[in-house]
């Protein structure tokens, strides 16, 4: 999902501003289920293509992944024990938000 | 956990779900827009419906939940527009709260557990929309702060 969000974001400069808050959402979630984990961007300093695609299909993707990230999250209760159950509920419902509010983005001009 | 600890939960979401029509009754009046007034007359009925289902969930636990009280307190004062969204948004990350506290109790009562976590992400969607911006953690805002 960083890596969604990272990718988006180079080959759109235009919505790396509106992207950001949603990224660090993302990197919040491994920290809290990771806390080792690493979630600087790994792509920054490469030097990818400019996208073909117009923004608001980037946007509409990425809505798309984080809709099948909140209904991924309700199966992956059921293996959990109650607290980590808690964390990824909470989760689920911050990539509901963020597809709800790219959603929101995507038909805005 | 326990089965008492999962009644619990649920009091507490069938408590929050009953505050949050009584909120929307009172702060929806205060919105603005008709796109805000048409969103929370929305968020108004998935309450109500939301009251319900969390009644059969205690029903199906031999518990019963107490009738709705004629007032609550509101997160903070609504007096305009801007005051009505927050409220609003406080209301949905304490909703959520409960349905978080759901999940954690309802380990190995699946339908429940899904059930609520579905009803925090409807929640979170809301909360996110009032704040016009997301929070990474709904439901535990008020947990991670303390």
């Amino acid at each position: 999902m960083l890596l969604a969000y990272d990718t988006a974001a180079l080959s759109h400069p235009e919505l790396a501003s509106v992207l950001a808050p949603l990224r660090a959402d993302h990197a919040a979630h491994l920290q809290g289920l990771l806390p080792d984990a690493n979630t600087n961007s790994t792509i920054a300093s490469s030097n990818p293509a400019p996208s073909s695609s117009p923004s608001d299909a980037v946007v509409g993707d990425l809505a798309g992944l984080e809709r099948a990230a909140a209904a991924a999250r309700l199966d992956d209760l059921a293996a959990a024990g109650g607290s980590l159950a808690r964390l990824l509920a909470s989760i689920g419902g911050c990539e509901a938000s963020h597809a709800a509010l790219l959603s929101l983005l995507s038909v805005q001009p | 956990m326990s089965e008492d600890s999962l009644t619990t939960a649920l009091l507490a979401a069938a408590a929050a779900e009953n505050a949050a029509v009584y909120g929307y009754s009172v702060a929806g009046a205060k919105l603005g827009t008709p796109q805000d007034k048409a969103a929370a007359l929305a968020a108004y009925d998935v309450h109500r419906a939301q009251v319900e289902v969390v009644r059969e969930w205690l029903f199906a636990r031999s518990s019963t939940p107490p009738p709705a009280a004629p007032v609550y307190d509101l997160p903070s004062p609504v007096t305009d527009a801007t005051s009505a969204g927050t409220t609003l948004a406080a209301i949905e990350e304490s909703t959520a709260a409960t349905y978080a506290d759901v999940v954690a109790a309802a380990v190995g009562s699946a339908a429940v557990q899904r059930g609520a976590a579905l009803a925090l992400q409807s929640a979170a969607v809301r909360e996110a929309q009032w704040r016009t911006t997301s929070v990474p953690f709904p439901g535990l805002t008020s947990r991670l702060g303390s």
